[in-house]
């Protein structure tokens, strides 16, 4: 019997969507104020992110 | 199938955007800086596993940084314009800038599309990317349409 590994058929995009759906709710009855905070500090942390992983991509 | 769940959450954005305009921009700005999220991650992963190169994943990691700075001022200019009520209200004179921000962001994301980094990917991978960049940029175009809707941004605390 072949066993098909779940990485292969449950991709990272399909799992990073599903967080994506969890975010959406998350939002439902949040303000303006508060929404864009959340954005604001979602931006900050990706900005270290992508920071973090150019560097390692340039190494 | 693959991407279902993206246009899933792209249609609920455009069925929000017949009412409170300002908060739908608002939770747009959010959205955008999730999917930055999203694809930070997954160009880390993609290039630990060997699945893209390293010149791809700095090619797309580079102009998500971008992306993610314009989103950044478009999210500190917006917060400017919060009424003491909650609601959002973006004036006139504030519209073109939105508009440049959101038109320099729209030309990155074609602009990665044509990378002969990104086009020299295997089909499968770069059909992902393809996919994922569209609804990134798409996501920038929904914000254009709150900005330029003709009783933009009023309501929704």
């Amino acid at each position: 019997m072949n066993f098909i590994s779940l990485p292969s058929i449950i991709n990272e995009f399909i799992l990073l969507a599903i967080k994506e759906l969890l975010r959406e709710g998350a939002r439902r009855g949040l303000s303006c104020v508060e929404l864009l905070d959340e954005a604001e500090q979602q931006t900050a942390i990706n900005d270290a992110n992508l920071n973090d992983l150019i560097n390692r991509l340039k190494q | 199938m693959k991407y279902f769940l993206l246009t899933v959450i792209l249609g609920l954005c455009l069925a929000g955007a017949g009412c409170d305009k300002g908060k739908e921009l608002a939770k747009t700005t959010s959205r955008i800086a999730g999917y930055i999220d999203t694809g930070t991650q997954i160009v880390d992963r993609q290039t630990a596993a060997g699945r893209i190169s390293k010149e791809s994943g700095l090619a797309i990691a580079e102009t998500l940084l971008k992306l993610n700075a314009i989103n950044q001022q478009l999210i500190v200019e917006s917060k400017q314009y919060v009424q003491p009520d909650g609601n959002l209200a973006l004036p006139e004179d504030a519209k073109s800038k939105y508009v440049a921000l959101i038109g320099t962001a729209t030309t990155l994301t074609t602009g990665l599309l044509t990378d002969p980094r990104i086009t020299a990917l295997p089909d499968v991978e770069r059909q992902k990317w393809v996919v994922f960049v569209t609804d990134l940029s798409d996501t920038f175009k929904l914000l254009a349409s709150f900005v330029n809707s003709k009783n933009n941004t009023q309501g929704g605390k």
